[in-house]
């Protein structure tokens, strides 16, 4: 039917098409939606990962920002941070490559010891400007893998940055971090990094093509969507890849299904049912969507029913697995904040717990936090003080200063302990000791002020040095030494007592004594292990009572009495000694003498040493005891012998004496003990001390006398060998031919003997009054203190030395000296010799060895000159006499009257050598007689002798001369003279010829001068013209001895002659000789 | 032999003495030609051409010296001839009366050439010249001398 064709071309075709475009319409809704709701999905999935990632990274970033966060990094020094470093390295696990430390240049400390520089690389900027920084480096210097490296900045504690401390994370543990992710789908997880390269995950495909794709196909043909994301942690990117038959294609292949079956039931309802299909079909994914909104808005809780969602449940798998993670990354984030609240209450209790005061303060001053200490110490309530800054509870310290400190303390060190006064609520004061601690809190300085009240221990401190001036003043009173001596042996205390008695001296504040000799009771020298200090420190217990003698110097010798304890540290172990020191030397000869007198009476009592006898007189009975039968040589037990026999055995020298006591003893007018001889039974006598006492009756009668006897011969034997060895040592010493001198080592004379008072000229009364520097010549003195030195040492002396006499006359001496012990007293003992007329006969006899060797060189030199220049003329002669008959030979008159000229010449020259060598030996020999010789006198005197030759020759002769007088030989002076100005005339210049001779004296010397104009004689030659037959011109008549003859008298008269350098021209011949007689006298004498 | 004149230096300020020696050379015939000073000092100008000798063109072949001089005595003049390069070859006889041991052994030390005791017979004396001038002027070689 047309209507029903129409109707149904109407109803149906348009229902069909309504359908189809409706189903298509559908198709394409629901997928874009699905898509759509995927995409969300992924993204969420993916920015999951991402978070994970980032989580993977915060880690670390966390560990190092409390590490950055220490205070020994934040004291930003190297020797500090990189122990700390290593040490945190070791909690960090295996993942950790390393740890580093940068520094603000760039230079990098491994924990492993390396160092670098990383200043160039592109992160490093990025640290420097605070960031922390996360990244990637290929090929670690450590290990060779690629690493990861992590960098957190680090600052002091005034906020400024200082360096940077980094890890680094082997990049595969990333990788594999990342490749065991859980994702759905069966998707993969790629991580690219900011260069595109895939890092973690498996694809084949290249990552540079995922950039701007949301789909690819793999290899095997399939299909992907891609999802990327950025991480923001390290400029890396995530991408996952699902593959599109596991999440898209039964989705859509469902979708398609239902449509078609939607159109297979009918088309009638398709159209009805279109809308209804849509929206069923369309509700899960609306729940989903609700889900996600409800996930979104915080409902963390919400999850979808799987089962319900039919076709859609893959998506809501996706979700509920999302929002698992999500939850546990939440718990995660929870359980750390909880961490951090724990530690934060550790810190709470510390602070509170302190048994010290602690403020926070800020930089202002303002309190921040206090602890239950400070608020109980000030008697405030915590939110009182909290209202308060720190000059409102402190008093001596201005808020402004306080301010100014807080600059001052610039690192974690705190300040030293720095004195104030605290004020409590109620106005009280108190004063304490406060450090102060400087850290650092987001960024702000805080200060952290310990404070302690020190006012029991400033009052301890107070009354212990109270104490202990009190005790240093009572040992610095007591009249006893009292030493302090720490552990190590050194004193560490002496009072004045002390160090007057030891004669310490201080350094350092220790004391030392000089080297004293110590000696025991005895006498032995003390070893070293008895002193009280030795004992206590051995026994670490108390001493008292010890005794030694200090030797401070010969002669000086104190006794010392020691008590000592032992000072003891906590453990009670010896830490030192305490030595209480009396000089009881005083106490001790008393108590010695006291001994000896006690000896005596224990003798006099002792039945064993001393023989006991009786006597009742009424009866004359005696008894005597066992002893008293031994003394005499009587067998014990014998009949004592009777009064009578007793006489008898006395010796008759001893009879009157002893009678005549015994006798005034019985009438009581002396006692009974003497000394005396009684026979024994061996018929010698024997020297016995016998004394007693008596019994008298009323009337006055001796009814019993007892006593004791001792044999004392051994005593008296000794007795007399010591009389008689001081009566022969006196007698020496009296009679002795040397000079003995006795003095005490201070120098002062105690005895001298006949023979050193004449050596003197003094008497023995007038020597000891004297010092005996008086008697010592000065040059002597210091030979008289090194005498007492030696001697003090304990040595032998000996020197020699010059003595005075009376009235002011020397004396050479020997002087011997040795010790001497007398009464525990050194003195020194010396013999002095008189060595004078030794000594000058010694001098004596080197003066005339010298004259003797200095005669014997003189005649040796002497004997060659001879035999060489009397050979000359010899020589001639004998030569001549050959020429001379050659010559009459040949007739030759000439020359015959020649040689004979020649021959006689040389006779004539030999003659006068001998007569020279004659004259020569004359001087010394043969003596003119000494005397005053006037200068001008002598000089007239040759003038006139040559005034011949001064007129022939026209000689300008000028003589200057004073009135001196010398004395010596003027026959032989004047020849000197005579000898000088004739060379001089001879010398002095042809034409013109000037001579002047001058003469002068001053105290010792007469000095004679004679001046010629003529060539003069040049330096070199000057000393050999003096010499025997020595001539300058070979051609000059004379044979040369003449100056030998000069200089040899002026050498007699003790001169000397010498050419001078004239000043002008020509030559200057000198004498001098001295003017004192008795030189003169003594040379001629000596050596004529 | 030498084809130049043969020149002897001798010191000696025994007048006599040196007559003796010039004549007995002049017998012998050994040198050209004798120059005779009197003292050290003229010995030492001469040898180094020096004060009153500085014209002196040709040193001596043979130096003979007495000892015992004026002035500087002989043994000064041989150390300073032997000291001296341009002179320390030229042959220097000791020539005098002393036999001390003492100068002989300083006259070697110096390194004289050789020492001669004057013999106080004549004939001996002149033979001893003759066989002298002959050794050292004759026989001898001595380095050549520029």
């Amino acid at each position: 039917m047309p209507l029903l064709r129409k109707y149904l071309l109407l109803g149906i075709v348009p229902a069909l098409v309504a359908v189809g475009l409706t189903m298509l319409l559908n198709y394409m809704m629901t997928r874009s939606l699905v898509l759509e709701e995927i995409q969300q999905v992924q993204q969420t999935e993916l920015q999951l990962q991402i978070a994970r990632m980032e989580g993977f990274f915060q880690n670390y970033v966390a560990r190092l920002e409390a590490i950055a966060a220490a205070k020994e990094i934040q004291g930003g020094n190297r020797q500090e941070i990189l122990p700390y470093l290593i040490e945190q390295r070791k909690s960090l696990g295996d993942q950790i490559e390393g740890m580093y430390y940068d520094e603000l240049n760039g230079d990098v400390y491994g924990v492993d010891g390396a160092q670098f520089n990383v200043s160039d690389r592109e992160y490093f900027e990025r640290v420097l400007s605070g960031e922390t920084v996360i990244s990637r480096l290929l090929q670690s210097r450590g290990s060779g893998e690629n690493i990861v490296l992590v960098l957190v900045p680090t600052f002091d504690f005034a906020g400024k940055q200082i360096g940077a401390v980094g890890l680094t994370i082997l990049e595969r543990h990333l990788v594999q971090y990342i490749e065991n992710a859980n994702v759905s789908h069966q998707a993969k997880l790629l991580l690219i990094d900011s260069d595109a390269n895939v890092i973690a995950g498996n694809l084949k495909s290249p990552s540079s093509q995922l950039e701007d794709r949301s789909s690819i196909t793999d290899a095997n043909g399939n299909s992907n969507t891609v999802v990327i994301g950025e991480a923001t942690i390290s400029g890396w990117s995530l991408a996952l890849i699902y593959p599109d038959d596991t999440t898209f294609l039964p989705i859509f292949r469902r979708l398609r299904w239902a449509q078609l079956g939607g159109a297979g039931i009918g088309l009638a309802v398709a159209i009805a049912l279109g809308l209804l299909f849509t929206n069923r079909a369309l509700s899960p994914l609306k729940k989903i969507t609700a889900a996600h909104a409800r996930f979104a808005q915080g409902d963390k809780s919400v999850r979808l029913p799987e089962a319900d969602l039919n076709e859609f449940a893959p998506l809501a798998q996706s979700f509920n697995f999302l929002a698992s993670r999500l939850a546990d990354a939440e718990l995660d984030r929870a359980k750390h904040l909880t961490d951090v609240e724990a530690r934060e209450a550790r810190f709470r209790a510390l602070f509170d717990a302190a048994a010290d005061a602690l403020f926070l303060v800020d930089a202002n001053a303002q309190i921040i936090n206090v602890n239950d200490e400070a608020c109980r110490s000030l008697g405030y309530t915590r939110e009182e003080l909290l209202q308060l800054h720190s000059d409102d509870v402190e008093v001596k310290w201005k808020r402004d200063q306080i301010v100014d400190l807080h600059t001052t303390i610039v690192d974690n060190t705190s300040t030293a302990p720095l004195q104030g006064r605290h004020r409590r609520k109620d106005g009280t004061e108190f004063p304490v000791e406060v450090r102060i601690g400087r850290f650092v809190e987001n960024g702000q300085p805080l200060f952290i002020a310990i404070v302690r009240n020190v006012e029991q221990r400033l009052l301890h401190e107070e009354m212990l040095r109270r104490e202990k001036a009190m005790l240093e003043r009572i040992m610095q009173a007591s009249v006893a030494a009292i030493t302090i001596v720490d552990a190590h042996d050194a004193t560490r205390y002496a009072n004045r007592r002390a160090i007057e008695l030891l004669a310490l001296t201080s350094e350092a504040n220790v004391f030392q004594e000089p080297t004293w000799l110590r000696f025991d009771l005895s006498g032995k020298p003390l070893d070293k292990d008895d002193t009280a200090y030795a004992i206590v420190k051995r026994t670490n217990a108390p001493v008292s009572g010890v005794r030694y003698i200090l030797e401070r110097a010969p002669g000086d010798r104190r006794v010392l009495h020691i008590n000592g304890a032992p000072l003891q540290d906590e453990h009670g172990e010896f830490d030192g000694a305490v030595l209480v020191i009396d000089d009881v030397t005083d106490d001790y000869e008393a108590e010695r003498a006291l001994k000896a007198s006690e000896d005596r009476f224990q003798l006099a009592i002792s039945g064993a040493q001393q023989g006991i006898w009786e006597w009742e007189i009424l009866e004359n009975r005696f008894f005597w005891s066992d002893r008293m039968f031994e003394l005499f040589g009587l067998p014990p037990g014998s009949e004592a012998p009777s009064r009578a026999s007793m006489r008898e055995r006395l010796h008759p020298e001893d009879l009157t004496r002893v009678e005549a006591m015994f006798g005034k003893f019985l009438a009581r007018a002396g006692k009974f003990d003497a000394e005396c001889r009684f026979r024994v039974e061996s018929g010698e006598y024997r020297w016995f001390r016998m004394s007693g006492d008596g019994v008298w009756n009323e009337e006055g009668e001796a009814v019993r006398l007892a006593g004791a006897m001792a044999d004392i011969t051994a005593r008296k034997e000794t007795e007399r060998i010591v009389r008689e060895n001081e009566e022969r040592y006196r007698a020496i010493f009296e009679a002795a031919v040397n000079g003995f001198f006795i003095y005490a080592l201070d120098g002062t004379l105690v005895d001298v003997n006949p023979t050193a008072c004449r050596l003197h000229g003094y008497t023995r009364d007038e020597m000891m009054e004297m010092k005996p520097l008086d008697f010592i010549h000065p040059d002597s003195h210091p030979v008289f203190q090194d005498f007492l030195e030696t001697i003090g040492q304990g040595n032998r002396f000996e020197s020699g030395a010059i003595g005075v006499r009376k009235g002011g006359g020397v004396f050479y001496a020997h002087v011997i000296g040795v010790p001497y012990y007398v009464g525990g007293r050194t003195l020194a003992l010396s013999t002095v010799v008189d060595v004078t007329e030794s000594r000058l006969a010694i001098k004596e006899r080197e003066t005339l060895i010298t004259t003797l060797e200095a005669k014997n060189t003189e005649l040796e030199r002497f004997t060659y000159t001879v035999s060489h220049d009397l050979k000359s003329p010899l020589i001639t002669i004998k030569g001549f006499l050959g020429a001379l008959a050659q010559d009459i030979d040949r007739s030759d008159m000439p020359a015959v009257e020649e040689d004979m000229q020649i021959i006689s010449d040389a006779a004539e020259k030999m003659k006068d050598l001998l007569d020279d060598l004659l004259e020569l030996s004359r001087i010394g020999r043969v003596c003119n007689p000494s005397g005053f010789v006037d200068g001008r006198q002598m000089i007239d005197a040759v003038l006139t002798f040559l005034a011949g030759t001064i007129a022939e020759k026209q000689v300008n002769i000028s003589v200057s001369c004073d009135d001196s007088q010398f004395f010596g030989d003027r026959v032989r002076l004047q020849e000197v003279l005579q000898n000088l100005v004739e060379n001089a005339i001879k010398y002095a210049e042809v034409g013109d010829p000037r001579v002047t001779i001058q003469l002068s004296s001053d105290k010792d010397n007469t000095t004679c001068w004679v001046r010629d104009n003529g060539p003069g004689i040049p330096a070199h030659f000057r000393d050999k013209i003096f010499g025997l037959f020595e001539k300058l011109d070979p051609h000059s008549d004379g044979t040369g001895i003449g100056l030998a003859i000069a200089k040899r008298i002026i050498e007699f008269h003790q001169g000397e002659i010498w050419v001078e350098a004239n000043p002008v021209k020509g030559s200057c011949f000198c004498f001098r000789i001295p003017r004192d007689p008795s030189s003169s006298l003594i040379s001629t004498a000596r050596l004529g | 032999m030498q084809g130049r004149p043969i020149k002897v230096l001798l010191v000696e300020d025994n007048a006599a003495h040196a007559k003796l020696v010039m004549r007995s050379f002049r017998e012998h015939a050994v040198a050209n030609e004798i120059v005779h000073v009197d003292n050290g000092e003229s010995a030492l100008e001469y040898m180094f051409q020096i004060g009153q000798y500085q014209n002196v063109e040709t040193l001596p072949d043979l130096v003979l010296l007495d000892l015992r001089l004026p002035k500087y005595d002989g043994l000064h003049v041989l150390s300073e001839i032997k000291k001296n390069p341009s002179t320390s070859s030229i042959p220097v006889v000791v020539l005098t009366t002393s036999d001390a041991e003492a100068d002989v052994n300083q006259a070697y030390g110096h390194h004289v050439n050789s020492y001669l005791v004057k013999p106080i017979d004549f004939i001996e004396f002149s033979k001893m010249l003759s066989d002298l001038g002959f050794y050292w002027l004759v026989w001898n070689e001595s380095p050549k001398r520029r």
